[in-house]
This record gives structure tokens, C-alpha cells and sequence, in this order.
């Protein structure tokens, strides 16, 4: 959702170094990849992969007008297309790993609710877990989807619906 | 409860999830101590750390070159050099597989791809560094003295029972002759050739009719190994580290 400050946070971002960057997203990175792709083994393994290709390109990426959403896009595409590709494989690294602290679990009505995002078509999922999730504007959602603000604004239409129909809760939407 | 409420409800579970993850800084280390951007290392350091860090790093660097120069000579005098066709000894350098969670950092290769007059890309991994999680990522102490590869990786293979080299076969990768070994033991259960042509280090290749061309080019002791993956399609993703599937991998593909 839009922030009243928005223009000063983005001046702020271009100036900031790395670490700074890093530390200030990367939570919000793994919720987002943990809502899209409903693997705790793997959430944090795909932020740091987002991270790390920022990085490598940092000098590039800052001087973006909003390198937070550069970021979240890397971190959507990998969720749903490197994750799932690699879904087989990655289950035998986590069984062999296994010594990573997990992520806590969420109480089983909001993973049942991110469970159907997931269901919903992919770029429905990503509308609603950057705009519900990362409090991401219509307009900042589509930036970082690189899809129009109509798209966005059809896309968490027919998510509501879709949710509220497989959740059997009102939409309360005005 | 409405959808609102519990969308707020949801997200704000999974903000409370995250919410005690610890900070990987140190991960963030050693990813950032390649090539970091000059503007955050002046930040880092205060103005009188700036003019003894260079100094001092010129020193261990004239050190380390009084001591290397000899070991790199006896080296590359002891080396054996494979005939045209012919692997050198048996070294693994592009294929890791087995023991627990690793990655692989390099600072120059990731998401470099040249392309070449035969329309194809190649990627190669110089300065990569075998990382363990322990919990948190640290070099593997099995990848030997050296710290790059492809000898790092030559060692940390080599010091894994669990890979198995089958027997050499002839092989033929476009017009160039190869010998061609069938690995197995990895851990994600995917069939891998390793392929030792005669070619030159980063040489590049037309990928095969396919498609599914995931090839390697590595030098070790004057030897050019290459490999081959069959694990999935390249042709819509850029050059990465495989490190799901624990293998290493760089790729051609054709356009």
C-alpha cells in the first residue's frame, strides 16, 4: 500500500550502501519467497540468491529509480520458476543439510490461506502476497511485476474472488 | 472474519515467521569480499584504517609471492599434461556431489556469458570457492590449500567416496574427439557424463540437437575437462550455478 513518505524513502535507497540494502530487505525477501512458494527450506536459500545477484550488480542496480523492487522481481522469478524446476533436487540437498535452523511455523489459518495463493494462477499469487504481504502499492506492485496498474488491479480482483470463494469468507472489499 | 482480516492475519503470520531468522552476515562476508564496490569499503573504514589496509595488503602480497613463485614452478614442471583425446589424471573438477549442503561463490562468473561466432555462450568459474554450511557458510577445509579453482574443486571430489566414474567410452562433442566417463553417485539421482575432449579452456561448443547441453570446460594440470549434465533445458535460463542439484555446472547452448 502507498506510503506518504515514498519519494523521500526512494531517494534514501539510492544512496544507501549494500549492507544497508541487505539488511533491510532480505527478512522481507524470505516472507515474500516464503509465501510464493510455501518452502521453508528453500525461502531463505532463494532471497540470498536474489541478494546475490543484486549484489554482483549493485553498482547498476542503485542507481535504479527502485532497486527494492529489482530485487523482489528476481526473488518472484526464482520462487516460481527456478524453485519449482528444481523441487526434486533441492529436497535431496534439504535432506542432507538438514542442519539449517527452520523457519517457525505459521499458524495453520494463515498457511491455509497462503497455501490457496499459491493455488491461485502465478501472477495472481504474486500480486497478492507483494501488495497484501510487502504492503507494496498498486502502482509499486506493478513495477515490480513490470506489468501495468490496470493488470495488477484486475489480477487482485479475480484473487479476492477466487480466495474468498475457496476460503467460504465475505470479500469485504468496497 | 472477512478475506481482509484474514489476508492481514496471514501476512502478518508470515512476517512474525521471519522475523527471528538470523542475518547470514556472515555469508554476506564472504559474498562481498569479492569485488566489492569501493564505495562501500570507504565507508566501512575509518580514514586512517584506509591508508594502512592498502599497505599492509601490499605486503602480504609481496610475501605471498616470494613463497608461491617457487611451489608454482615445481607445480607446473610436475604437472602432467594429457595427449590430444586423453584425460590426465582422473580429476572431477566440474561435478560435486554428496556431502551435505555446499555452494559454490565466485565473484566473476555467475550470469557471464560471451557470445562467439558460433552463436553459442560459455561460463566459466575462475576464483570459486567450495563453501560449506556449518551452519553458517564457511570454506570447506577439504578443498585443500588452494582456494580457487579448479584445484580446490579437484581435491574436495576427490576427497568424496561417494562418486563413481564408470568406464572411458569414445565420444565426439561437434567435431572434436573426447572420452567420455558415466558418473554416478550423485545425490540427486541424475545420470551426468563427464567428457574429457581436447579443447582449450573455455573453448565453446554447439549445444546438442536437443538442447539439453549443460557443458563445463575445465582446466586442471594442463588437462581440459568437460561435462555434460542431463538434468534440465538451458535454453531459457542464463548461466548459474546449478547448486540445487549439487552439481557445478557452466553451460553452451545454441541461439
Amino acid at each position: 500500500m502507498a506510503t506518504d513518505d515514498q519519494e523521500p524513502t526512494e531517494v534514501l535507497v539510492r544512496v544507501e550502501t549494500f549492507d544497508a540494502f541487505y539488511r533491510r530487505h532480505y527478512r522481507g525477501l524470505v516472507a515474500l519467497v516464503l509465501a510464493l512458494s510455501g518452502n521453508p527450506g528453500t525461502a531463505e536459500d532463494i532471497a540470498q540468491d536474489a541478494m546475490v545477484v543484486t549484489y554482483r550488480r549493485w553498482d547498476e542496480v542503485s542507481a535504479y529509480d527502485d532497486p527494492t523492487a529489482w530485487v523482489r522481481r528476481v526473488a518472484v522469478n526464482r520462487a516460481t520458476s527456478l524453485g519449482r524446476r528444481r523441487l526434486a533436487e533441492m529436497r535431496a540437498v534439504i535432506r542432507l543439510a538438514g542442519r539449517r535452523e527452520p523457519l517457525p511455523a505459521m499458524p495453520q489459518p494463515d498457511e491455509q490461506l497462503w497455501a490457496e495463493v499459491r493455488r491461485l494462477p502465478r501472477r495472481q499469487g504474486q500480486c497478492v502476497a507483494l501488495h497484501y504481504l510487502l504492503d507494496c502499492s498498486v502502482e509499486e506492485t506493478a513495477r515490480t511485476l513490470g506489468c501495468a496498474e490496470g493488470t495488477v488491479k484486475a489480477h487482485l480482483f479475480h484473487a479476492r474472488a477466487t480466495l474468498a470463494s475457496r476460503l467460504g469468507v465475505p470479500d469485504g472489499a468496497s | 472474519m472477512t478475506l481482509d482480516e484474514r489476508i492481514r492475519s496471514a501476512a502478518a503470520a508470515a512476517q512474525d515467521s521471519v522475523r527471528g531468522i538470523a542475518m547470514p552476515s556472515q555469508q554476506m562476508d564472504v559474498i562481498t569480499s569479492h569485488g566489492r564496490p569501493e564505495s562501500n569499503r570507504a565507508e566501512r573504514f575509518p580514514r586512517t584504517r584506509r591508508r594502512a589496509v592498502p599497505a599492509l595488503l601490499a605486503m602480504c602480497a609481496l610475501i605471498a609471492a616470494l613463497v608461491a613463485v617457487p611451489i608454482w614452478r615445481a607445480h607446473v614442471a610436475s604437472a602432467p599434461v594429457a595427449p590430444a583425446g586423453q584425460p590426465g589424471r582422473v580429476y572431477h573438477p566440474a561435478l560435486l556431489g554428496g556431502l551435505g549442503s555446499f555452494r559454490i561463490d565466485t565473484h566473476a562468473a555467475i550470469g557471464r556469458d560471451e557470445p562467439t561466432v558460433f552463436f553459442a555462450h560459455w561460463t566459466d568459474l575462475p576464483d570459486a570457492t567450495v563453501l560449506l554450511m556449518r551452519p553458517q557458510w564457511v570454506v570447506d577445509p577439504r578443498s585443500g590449500a588452494f582456494q580457487t579453482v579448479p584445484e580446490n574443486l579437484a581435491e574436495w571430489v576427490q576427497a568424496n567416496p561417494r562418486l563413481l566414474v564408470g568406464p572411458p567410452t569414445s565420444a565426439r562433442v561437434g567435431t572434436d574427439l573426447a572420452v567420455q566417463f558415466e558418473l554416478s553417485g550423485t545425490t540427486d539421482g541424475q545420470p551426468y557424463t563427464w567428457l574429457c575432449p581436447d579443447v582449450g579452456h573455455n573453448d565453446c561448443f554447439d549445444a546438442p540437437s536437443d538442447g539439453r547441453g549443460l557443458i563445463t570446460v575445465v582446466t586442471h594440470d594442463a588437462a581440459q575437462y568437460l561435462m555434460l549434465g542431463g538434468a534440465a533445458t538451458t535454453k531459457d535460463q542464463p548461466p548459474s550455478l546449478n547448486r540445487y542439484a549439487q552439481v557445478l555446472q557452466t553451460w553452451t547452448w545454441g541461439q
